[in-house]
């Protein structure tokens, strides 16, 4: 697991940032009156891209995979999410909470699958 | 060398290479690697050398030849390669068509190597040809992962880093044992997609 400040800070980082913006761009760019599913989809789509992008940004700073892997994740289901609401602070803060609890996630899944594997 | 598509693809990547990943990425790997190339000794091969980030994460006093594809990134690597402590010889060489010797090298090591390599395991076949039997074979890779949702994401977003470098959705692992390598032990760093591989060349 890692214990470093500067990486933990950093994966925090990425992944609220990407999760926000994900969240934000989704709610944005997918009209209200689509239906939920076909918004979803695209949302998650959306959500992606801008978790890929940013993992990519982040990673000269903070590390490849440990990184790019938490951002792409928190902005797929950030957008998934975000496509859900109106664009504002909500879809921000939704995104963000999603960016924080996907890197969780990854954080439980290290936890089980670091170290020898066979 | 004949795959100068590959070529072109690592010169043009060198200007930018120690700005990409000579910071935040070699910092986390460097506990890791530092480990796992701590185990150096005889004659050793480094495939795909780069820039020469690793060289500073090799214990003093091996013997050591570095090999990479790019010119450019080799002349990059070269003052690191005056600088390290031991001896250390850089050729610019593609995998696939090594001209050492059969048996030439006590132990192989690589570093993010197979997941740019573009037959990987006709590359591995070729390192198994310049190890002795039983010699060591020490990777420190990238793969593809397992597990849901990695997996899917890994497969998706592989067509876009692709075009930047490296394929992010191999196991390499599986095309280690296809190459006639037997693997000792697979050690996950990071999920089970950076991960080191210790493997043994075949006794004959």
């Amino acid at each position: 697991m890692e214990r470093r400040i500067y990486f933990i800070a950093g994966d925090v980082l990425a992944c609220v940032l990407c999760g926000a913006a994900a969240g934000w761009l989704a709610a944005a760019a997918i009209p209200a009156d689509w239906a939920m599913l076909a918004g979803m989809v695209t949302g998650m789509l959306i959500g992606m891209a801008v978790g890929t992008v940013g993992g990519i940004l982040f990673s000269p700073f903070f590390g490849a995979m440990e990184v790019m892997l938490p951002a792409s994740l928190s902005g797929m289901v950030a957008g998934l999410a975000g496509a859900m609401t109106v664009p504002g602070i909500g879809s921000l803060g939704i995104g963000a909470l999603a960016g924080l609890a996907c890197l969780a996630v990854t954080y439980v899944l290290q936890s089980r699958l670091c170290g020898e594997a066979g | 060398m004949s795959d100068l598509a590959t070529q072109k693809k690592w010169d043009s990547a060198a200007a930018l290479f120690d700005l990409i990943g000579g910071f935040g990425p070699e910092k986390r790997w460097r506990p890791h690697k530092r480990r796992l190339f701590s185990r150096m000794e005889g004659k050793v091969l480094f495939l795909a050398v780069g820039t020469g980030l690793d060289i500073s994460c090799f214990p003093p006093g091996q013997d050591i030849t570095g090999i990479d594809i790019s010119p450019k990134m080799l002349a990059k690597a070269k003052p690191r390669a005056d600088a390290y402590a031991g001896s250390m010889t850089l050729r610019p060489m593609d995998v696939h068509e090594m001209d050492f010797a059969d048996h030439a090298f006590d132990q192989a090591y690589t570093s993010c190597t197979f997941c740019s390599v573009p037959d990987p395991v006709r590359g591995l076949t070729a390192l198994r040809r310049v190890l002795k039997p039983g010699g060591a074979l020490r990777m420190f890779e990238h793969t593809g992962s397992r597990y849901f949702p990695f997996r899917p994401m890994l497969d998706l977003m592989n067509p876009l880093l692709r075009t930047l470098g490296p394929e992010i959705n191999r196991d390499t692992a599986a095309n280690v044992r296809a190459a006639g390598f037997h693997v000792d032990r697979v050690t996950n760093i990071f999920l089970d997609v950076v991960k080191t591989i210790e493997a043994t060349a075949p006794l004959r």
